[in-house]
């Protein structure tokens, strides 16, 4: 297996542990706002001393040495019932005091759930289109591909508002929609993937062969088109997070305070000149991601292409 | 416009014995309008070899793809051992494919660029359901049938050289043993000495196998290896037709006369 094929798989391996097991990896509850006051905007590595207040929880800069003494917003306190927990913030606190490697993590889940389920309805549908428009030409072509082009013309954050405003705004809406509005440009690279296959002698061969419809398809036409849709594909998911982030920001999609790399992102544009930290955690791990799906296209198309293989 | 016979008829062939009878076949092309095929009629008998020459646009090529049902006619007729090919639905269609096939010219586009040779020499009769299919000997008996070490069974057809590959082809087409081959210039993107190399083989195997065979060129030397039967083909039409030695040593349609001392400003392609 080619080198780039195995770094994507233990990449989206990762990813996908990362997300399953979240509850365990967080060090934190990713929605808990420790002390808003004193513990917003740490930078990474920063430690402050949890102290549990009954209902709140405050957080010191330090303790005394005999620990009967905290120091919290400039001012020394004693120390109550509950002894303080030391807690380091390894990737940072965001304004409202909450840890962001735990919203990173459990983010994970939200992005990767819903990127994933998208571009998988929008691939089946763009091969699904793309794919019945290549190979049956004429009428069915034409207007398959004009409905395409009705969609593509529309900004496609018009087209999911207006899907999300008349409908609903959970994640599986989000997936529907999403997915119902991006299939397009995947369809696009079928049909003509299709279609320059269509005019070779390799599928009249197999066609002259006795090859059957479903084997031309699954042994004579996938094999070409799934590279460039794949490539497409990974590439698209980078995308699809950034719009779910967009939807959350409007109020549709995954909705605050629940975690998702988008809506971390959409967030921290506020902040970004004093916590640079709270936007690129969760925006390696979308680049990341990209980059593993993208990688994993890349090594499937080499594997579906000898000429490819070195 | 009626050809030219050198048996002392004219008119169109008829051959009720013929394996494979177009009749008056005509096509059109729908959107340039190019009628490649006007009214040919043309029979090949069980284990004759009848050549198709003619200049390039004369319509072979439409002739081979019409003959094995990769392209339907506008009018007229195909029929294979006496079944009228347009009447036939998809599925009979694609059982009756094991006994027609053809070979193509270039076998760099014809052969299926991801398959190594031995699946592609086992994928026509997985398709068919054949039980040779699971012969472990399978392939390196088709490659030494063709004149092919079986070391190239886990090649690409990248890997290969042009008369390798046409080799490969040819196996391909022959593997489910049909009844006719219809070979659309199979020597011509070959250098000379592979092209009679393959030639030699294209006759022996016709012989072993009792193979029919149409054999489309641009070449009336390539034909007068193989066919005892010769068409001349000129912009769609039958110009010419009767035994090949005498087409060669007699020709009397200005189409062929072109084909046997070509202008050296219009060679053909």
């Amino acid at each position: 297996m080619r080198l780039e094929l195995r770094c994507s798989l233990a990449l989206l391996l990762l990813l996908l542990l990362v997300a399953v097991a979240a509850p365990w990896l967080a060090p934190l509850d990713p929605n808990q706002q420790v002390d808003p006051a004193a513990a917003r905007l740490l930078p990474p590595g920063s430690t402050r001393y949890l102290i549990d207040e009954g209902a709140r929880t405050l957080a010191a800069e330090q303790l005394s040495p005999d620990q009967s003494e905290y120091l919290r917003l400039g001012s020394w306190r004693s120390v109550s019932d509950s002894a303080p927990q030391p807690r380091r913030f390894w990737l940072g606190t965001d304004r409202y005091g909450r840890d962001v490697a735990s919203r990173v993590v459990y983010g994970a889940r939200a992005s990767l759930r819903v990127a994933v389920a998208t571009t998988l309805v929008s691939l089946v549908l763009g091969l699904l289109v793309g794919g019945i428009a290549g190979w049956r030409g004429g009428l069915v072509d034409a207007l398959l591909m004009r409905m395409a082009d009705a969609l593509f013309a529309f900004p496609q954050l018009f087209l999911v508002l207006a899907a999300a405003a008349l409908w609903s705004t959970g994640e599986l809406a989000i997936v529907v929609i999403l997915g119902t509005t991006s299939w397009m440009e995947t369809a696009r690279i079928t049909r003509s993937e299709i279609l320059r296959i269509r005019g070779t002698d390799a599928l009249d061969a197999v066609r002259g062969l006795g090859l059957s419809p479903p084997r031309i398809l699954t042994h004579h036409l996938l094999p070409f088109v799934l590279p460039p849709v794949l490539i497409h594909t990974a590439l698209r998911v980078g995308d699809i997070i950034l719009i779910e982030a967009s939807l959350s920001f409007l109020g549709f999609g995954i909705q605050p305070p629940n975690p998702s790399w988008g809506n971390l992102i959409a967030e921290a544009t506020d902040v970004l000149d004093r916590a640079w930290w709270v936007a690129v955690f969760p925006g390696a791990a979308l680049t990341l991601t990209v980059l593993a799906f993208g990688l994993l296209a890349d090594g499937l198309a080499d594997r579906l292409d000898p000429r490819r293989q070195g | 416009m009626s050809p030219e016979r050198l048996d002392g008829q004219r008119g169109p062939v008829d051959n009720e014995e013929a394996l494979l009878q177009l009749d008056s076949v005509s096509r059109i092309y729908p959107v340039t309008r190019v009628r490649a095929l006007d009214q040919v009629s043309i029979a090949v008998s069980a284990g004759e070899c009848v050549g198709v020459v003619g200049e390039s646009g004369s319509g072979k090529s439409t002739l081979a793809r019409v003959a094995v049902a990769l392209e339907r006619p506008d009018t007229g007729s195909v029929r294979f051992d006496g079944l009228d090919l347009g009447t036939l639905g998809g599925s009979e269609l694609r059982r009756l494919r094991c006994e027609f096939q053809l070979l193509f010219q270039d076998s760099i586009a014809a052969l299926p660029s991801r398959q190594t040779v031995g699946r592609t020499l086992r994928e026509p009769l997985l398709a068919h359901r054949r039980p040779e299919a699971s012969d472990p000997e399978l392939v390196a008996r088709w490659l030494a049938r063709v004149e092919l070490s079986p070391e190239l069974e886990p090649r690409y057809p990248h890997e290969l050289s042009g008369g390798e590959r046409q080799r490969v082809a040819l196996a391909r087409a022959l593997v489910l043993e049909p009844r006719l081959l219809v070979a659309d210039e199979p020597v011509s993107s070959l250098d000379p000495s592979v092209r009679e190399r393959i030639l030699h083989l294209l006759v022996r195997l016709q012989r072993e196998l009792g193979l029919s065979v149409l054999l489309i060129s641009h070449d009336l030397s390539t034909v007068a290896r193989m066919a005892s039967r010769t068409v001349v083909l000129d912009q769609g039409q039958v110009a010419e037709e009767g035994p090949t030695d005498l087409v060669l040593r007699d020709p009397r349609a200005v189409a062929t006369r072109r084909l046997l001392d070509p202008p050296t400003t219009s060679r053909v392609g």
